[in-house]
């Protein structure tokens, strides 16, 4: 069973990959507080919902920076 | 007639997903490691069909257009807390499915009951997550019952037709499991899209010229809608924060989700699936624009007729085979995430109860024994569902915020020094209980705060209490012994 996994030391997340894996998070979650606005309306979008899904398509980048970031 | 072109639709697709999902199969051998967890072989694809097929479910569906057409603005809780998981899931993860692979567990239960050293405190973990599970199941059969009455055009009783659907499911689960799940994803992963283009896309479209000018029309009638309410508010921001953060846990600590974790291939693959899976989760977005356009086209729906909002419009303005493929595709977001509910919480009972009591016999039958517990889960759930529904929603909360309770027993697992068992177990009764309280209350806040995060809190901090108080008295017990020994 499983034999085609071979025992890969597996990554070390460093301090760089929490801090930036740590940016979305916080945006996301306490930076609502500062976004909770309507102005300025973006294409006819609340502020607030234009900046969570911002920060939902940037939460990708910051991943995979910090898995970059991340020594093998 | 229009009841039956929307019925044979829906029953056409649940009918040949499951079809797919047993060839996709085929005849691989079910081991109770295969079973739960797909034998730990899945890749970053598979995985991330199986966590979007877990994450957006029948309630993220019609709860979010619902909240949307409710609440307004708080409903953007939905979408805040998938990608805050995920990055929970990518920092946690990869450490969890080490642990899990190097000490061979299927369940979440196993992870404590071996990292603690406790069989007890395995035995806690299962029977709470069993508990939580099975309520969260019921959340999904009302959403089906939703979806089928709707394609009923109200000939139908969502009892039945439930009920049919459901077991259905359960014997597709009994014998494709986890691989099943993950595979029968794929096309619910791609009808929900197509559904929630529909609905986020066309219906604003159709109603109001585009989806910009939906949000001119809803300033104009709702201008309070687009935003949340200040500080400790219901529904304010101070809520917001916590709910989000609540919610956000719960991709390691619900059962179900540590199962999705086991299955991987390797740790990269949870890493890459936790990058790739905000790109689908934003669609949600469509979803909220649904809800919206569902207050402005019939509003006046009050309480739980809310979620039911945007299906609502569907049926009114679009021809029988539309609200046949929405109701379908709203059907599978129930089903699939339902089935691996299902799964871990059999899988809970066979191995860390029943095997609490009877190791041998645990492992001895533990494929037959998971599959028994299967259909004993799902008859559970299905028959407390039918008849005391009012109960189980007045409890739902606990659960949405008790299986964030295992958060402390995860996290501190990861830390140099791990507390007892004791003082995990005990802070999670606790939480427990003051959920428990809160619910038979009726109490949603603390000063603005979410119960689920201040039961989070509460929780911590009888862990620091217990693990102080035992250091403290082993100290003492030393101080008290060694004049004796001198």
């Amino acid at each position: 069973m499983n034999e085609d996994i071979s025992p890969q030391p597996g990554k070390r997340l460093g301090l760089t990959a929490y801090l930036l894996a740590g940016i979305p998070f916080f945006a996301v979650s306490f930076g609502v507080c500062f976004a909770n606005r309507d102005e300025p309306v973006l294409f006819g979008f609340p502020f607030l919902l234009t900046y969570l899904i911002f920060w939902i398509c940037a939460t990708p980048l910051f991943l995979w920076l910090a898995d970059r970031s991340a020594r093998q | 007639m229009s009841s039956l072109v929307a019925f044979s639709i829906v029953a056409a697709m649940l009918v040949g997903t499951m079809a797919f999902g047993f060839l996709a199969v085929g005849k691989i051998k079910m081991s109770p490691q295969e079973l739960v967890i797909g034998n730990r072989s899945f890749g970053t694809i598979l995985l991330s069909l199986l966590f979007a097929g877990e994450t957006i479910t029948s309630f993220t569906f019609l709860g979010a257009a619902g909240w949307a057409y409710s609440r307004g603005a708080p409903a953007f809780y939905i979408l805040a807390y998938l990608p805050l998981g995920l990055i929970v899931l990518f920092l946690c993860g990869p450490l969890l499915w080490r642990r899990a692979r190097e000490f061979n567990f299927l369940t979440n239960a196993d992870y404590f009951a071996s990292i603690y050293e406790s069989r007890l405190l395995g035995l806690l973990v299962a029977v709470c997550g069993v508990f939580f599970l099975v309520l969260y199941l019921t959340v999904q059969l009302t959403g089906i019952q939703i979806l089928l009455e709707i394609a009923g055009y109200g000939s139908v009783k969502g009892i039945s037709a439930g009920a049919i659907a459901f077991f259905l499911i359960v014997i597709f689960v009994l014998f494709n499991g986890l691989r099943g799940v993950a595979w029968v994803s794929v096309i619910k992963d791609v009808l929900v899209l197509g559904a929630v283009l529909f609905a986020g896309v066309i219906i604003p479209i159709h109603f109001f010229g585009s989806p910009l000018h939906l949000f001119e029309r809803l300033r104009e009638a709702h201008p309070d809608w687009l935003t949340l309410r200040s500080g400790t508010m219901p529904n304010g921001t101070v809520w917001f924060v916590s709910t989000v953060l609540v919610n956000a846990v719960g991709i390691i600590t619900w059962p179900h989700a540590a199962a999705a974790i086991y299955s991987a291939k390797n740790e990269a693959s949870i890493r890459r699936n936790a990058m790739l899976l905000p790109f689908y989760q934003v669609i949600l977005v469509l979803v909220l624009f649904a809800g919206f356009s569902a207050l402005l086209v019939t509003p006046g729906l009050k309480g739980d007729d809310a979620d039911q909002s945007f299906m609502r419009v569907v049926q009114t303005h679009y021809s029988a085979w539309v609200v046949g493929v929405v109701a379908g595709a709203g059907c599978l977001a129930g089903l699939v995430p339902g089935s691996s509910m299902i799964l871990a919480a059999g899988s809970l009972i066979a191995k860390n109860i029943v095997g609490t009591f009877s190791q041998s016999f645990a492992q001895k039958h533990q494929t037959a024994l998971t599959r028994i517990s299967v259909l004993l889960v799902a008859m559970f759930a299905f028959v407390s569902w039918a008849t005391a529904r009012s109960t189980l929603v007045s409890m739902l909360l606990v659960a949405a915020n008790g299986a964030a309770q295992f958060l402390p027993g995860i996290l501190l697992s990861l830390s140099d020094r791990r507390p007892s068992a004791l003082s995990i177990g005990s802070g999670l009764v606790v939480s427990l209980l003051f959920l428990c309280w809160t619910a038979a209350v009726k109490l949603p806040l603390i000063s603005g705060i979410s119960v689920g995060f201040v039961a989070l809190v509460l929780n911590f901090a009888m862990v620091g209490l217990i693990t102080l108080t035992s250091h403290f008295g082993q100290r003492l017990r030393q101080s008290g012994r060694e004049p004796a020994d001198r």
